[in-house]
C-alpha cells in the first residue's frame, strides 16, 4: 500500500513540475515569437519609408515617414491593373509580403464627416482570419498643392 | 530500528531515486521540445532577418545617398544583390534616378553598383566586375607576367573600379597578362589607394583589341564623373562583342559596363542589366502615372502644367520602350541625334519645375 501511495505522490510532483516547466517555456516562446514579429514589423516600415516608389519628393522637407499621395495612387493602380496586377504583386512579394498596406489621411480642409479618406496601397494578404496589424503616423504630400496631412499607413500582415 | 523498517527505509529510497530518474528524463524531454521550438522560432527568425537584409536592399538611402532603385535577382551561376548608388553631392532637385549635371563637363550617370553579396572575396580573373563590397578590398589579381604589347596595350586603357576609398590621385598599376595558350589578355587595374601619382589619361583603344571574355572594338565613350565624396574618376564605357558571344555589349554612358572592363560571365551581366531595367521601368511607370495627372490638374498653374507636360512626355517615351538596352540606352545616353537625351530631358524638366516652384516629377 504504501508504495503505491509513494508512486502517486511522486507522479503529482512530476505532473505539477512538468506543468510548471511547460507554461514558463511557452511563455518564452511567445515573448519571442512577439519580438521577431516586431522586428519583421519594423523591417516592412523601413523598406516603406524609403520605397522610391511611395516616398515624397526629395525636395520637401520632410523626407521620413512621407508619402506621396499621388505616387500611392498610381500604385495602386498598378497593383491592381487586371493585365498588369499578378505580375506586379510577384515582382514586390518579396519586399511586402503577404500583407495589406493601407494609407488613411485626413484632409482638414474638408467638412468633418469627409476628412478621413483612405486607399488600399496592396493587398496581398492570403488569410484573413489570422492577422496582425500595425499603424504607423505618416505625412501624407499632396503634390498639387504642396500641402501635408496627417496619415496612417496600416499594415496587416499574416500572423 | 527494526529491520522491517529499515526495509521500507530502503523501499523510499528506491523509490525516490526511481521517481528522481522519472523526473530527469520528463525534464529533458520537455526542454528538448521547448528548444526545436526555440531553434524553429530562431530559424524564422532567420528567415525573417534574411527578408529583413533583403528589404535592405530595397531601402535607398539606406548607407549612402543612393538614388537608384535596388533589385534583387538571382542570376546564372551566382546571387547578387545590386545596390545601386548615385553618387551624387546634392539630391534636393532631382528626380529619384539621376545625378546633377557636374558643370562642364560631360555627365553620366554615376550609378556605383555595390555588390552587396558575393560568394568569395577573391574576384577570379576575368569575373565581371560590378563594384566593390565596401567591407572588402577586391583585387584584381594577374599572375604577373605580360608581353610587350601587352604592356603596352595596358598603358593606354584606364579603367575604373567604383570604389568609394579610390581617390584622385590614387596610384592605379595596371598591368597585363596574356593568358597562357590563349592569345588573350587580361587588363587589370590595382588601386594601391593613398599614392599621388595621376591615373593614367586614356587615349584611343586599338581595334580588335582581345580582352578576356570581351572584345573591345571601339571605344564609344571617355567620360568623367564626380562622385559623392568629391573624387573624380575616368570611365571607359566600351561597346562591342566578339563572334562567339562571349563578349559585353554595352552602350556608352554605361557605369555597370564600365565598371566591368574586365568583363566575364555575360549572362551574370545580362541578368543584371534586366533586373535593374526591369525596376527602374516599375518605377518611370508610376512616375509617369503622376506626372499625367499633374499636367492636367487644374489646381497646377499653367506654366507648371506646361513644364511637368515635357517630364511626362519623356517618361511616356521611355516607357514606351520594351528592350532594356534600348531604355538603358535612352535613360543614360549623353545625346542622342536629333535631340537631348532622355535622361538629361528628365533633369531639365526636374531643375525648372523645381525652380518654378511647382509641383516635381519625382
Amino acid at each position: 500500500m504504501e508504495p503505491i501511495i509513494i508512486v502517486i505522490v511522486l507522479a503529482i510532483i512530476i505532473g505539477l513540475v512538468l506543468l510548471y516547466y511547460v507554461r514558463i517555456n511557452a511563455h518564452e516562446v511567445k515573448t519571442d515569437t512577439a519580438n521577431y514579429q516586431a522586428k519583421e514589423d519594423l523591417a516592412m516600415l523601413g523598406r516603406l519609408t524609403t520605397l522610391p516608389e511611395l516616398a515624397c519628393p526629395r525636395s520637401e522637407t520632410v523626407k521620413t515617414y512621407c508619402i506621396d499621395l499621388l505616387k500611392a495612387q498610381a500604385f495602386a493602380s498598378m497593383m491592381g491593373d487586371a493585365r498588369s496586377g499578378p505580375a506586379s504583386k510577384v515582382y514586390y512579394n518579396p519586399v511586402l509580403g503577404a500583407t495589406n498596406i493601407t494609407l488613411r489621411w485626413y484632409d482638414l480642409a474638408k467638412p468633418p464627416g469627409q476628412m478621413a479618406q483612405q486607399l488600399t496601397i496592396y493587398s496581398n494578404l492570403r488569410d484573413s482570419t489570422r492577422v496582425r496589424t500595425t499603424t504607423t503616423y505618416f505625412t501624407a504630400f499632396e503634390p498639387v498643392n504642396s500641402t501635408r496631412q496627417f496619415a496612417m499607413l496600416i499594415v496587416e500582415r499574416q500572423s | 530500528m527494526r529491520r522491517g523498517q529499515l526495509e521500507v527505509s530502503f523501499q523510499w529510497i528506491y523509490v525516490l531515486i526511481a521517481g528522481g530518474a522519472f523526473l530527469f528524463l520528463f525534464l529533458f524531454l520537455i526542454k528538448g521540445c521547448s528548444d526545436s521550438e526555440t531553434a524553429a522560432a530562431s530559424a524564422g527568425s532567420l528567415k525573417n532577418a534574411a527578408t529583413a537584409l533583403a528589404g535592405i536592399a530595397w531601402q535607398t538611402g539606406a548607407r549612402m545617398n543612393m538614388t537608384m532603385p535596388d533589385a534583387q535577382v538571382i542570376c546564372p551561376a551566382s546571387s547578387l544583390s545590386l545596390s545601386n548608388g548615385d553618387n551624387v553631392a546634392s539630391m534636393d532637385r532631382l528626380p529619384a534616378f539621376l545625378p546633377p549635371s557636374v558643370g562642364g563637363r560631360t555627365r553620366i550617370i554615376t550609378t556605383e553598383v555595390m555588390l552587396a553579396r558575393s560568394q568569395t572575396p577573391a574576384i577570379p580573373l576575368g569575373s565581371v566586375l560590378y563594384g566593390i563590397d565596401e567591407n572588402t578590398r577586391y583585387l584584381l589579381v594577374t599572375d604577373g607576367s605580360g608581353s610587350g604589347a601587352a604592356a603596352a596595350m595596358a598603358t593606354r586603357i584606364g579603367v575604373l573600379l567604383s570604389h568609394p576609398n579610390v581617390r584622385v590621385g590614387d596610384a592605379a598599376t595596371l598591368t597585363a597578362s596574356q593568358l597562357p595558350r590563349t592569345t588573350k589578355t587580361i587588363i587589370v587595374a590595382r588601386f594601391d589607394g593613398g599614392a599621388s601619382s595621376s591615373l593614367p589619361v586614356l587615349p584611343s583603344i586599338p581595334s580588335n583589341a582581345n580582352v578576356y571574355g570581351v572584345v573591345i572594338n571601339q571605344v564609344t565613350q571617355t567620360v568623367e564623373f564626380s562622385t559623392w565624396n568629391g573624387a573624380t574618376y575616368v570611365a571607359t564605357a566600351v561597346a562591342g562583342a566578339d563572334g562567339s558571344g562571349n563578349g559585353v555589349s554595352v552602350h556608352s554612358g554605361d557605369t555597370l559596363a564600365a565598371g566591368a572592363i574586365v568583363a566575364g560571365r555575360k549572362p551574370t551581366y545580362d541578368c543584371g542589366k534586366t533586373a535593374l531595367v526591369d525596376r527602374m521601368h516599375r518605377l518611370t511607370a508610376i512616375y509617369e502615372s503622376r506626372a499625367s495627372t499633374l499636367k492636367s490638374d487644374p489646381g497646377v498653374s499653367a506654366e507648371c502644367r506646361i513644364k511637368m507636360g515635357e517630364g511626362h512626355a519623356t517618361l511616356r517615351t521611355l516607357n514606351a520602350m520594351t528592350s532594356a538596352d534600348s531604355y538603358l540606352e535612352a535613360l543614360l545616353e549623353q545625346g542622342v541625334p536629333g535631340g537631348p537625351a532622355q535622361g538629361m530631358s528628365l533633369l531639365n524638366a526636374q531643375d525648372g519645375l523645381y525652380i518654378m516652384n511647382c509641383p516635381v516629377i519625382a
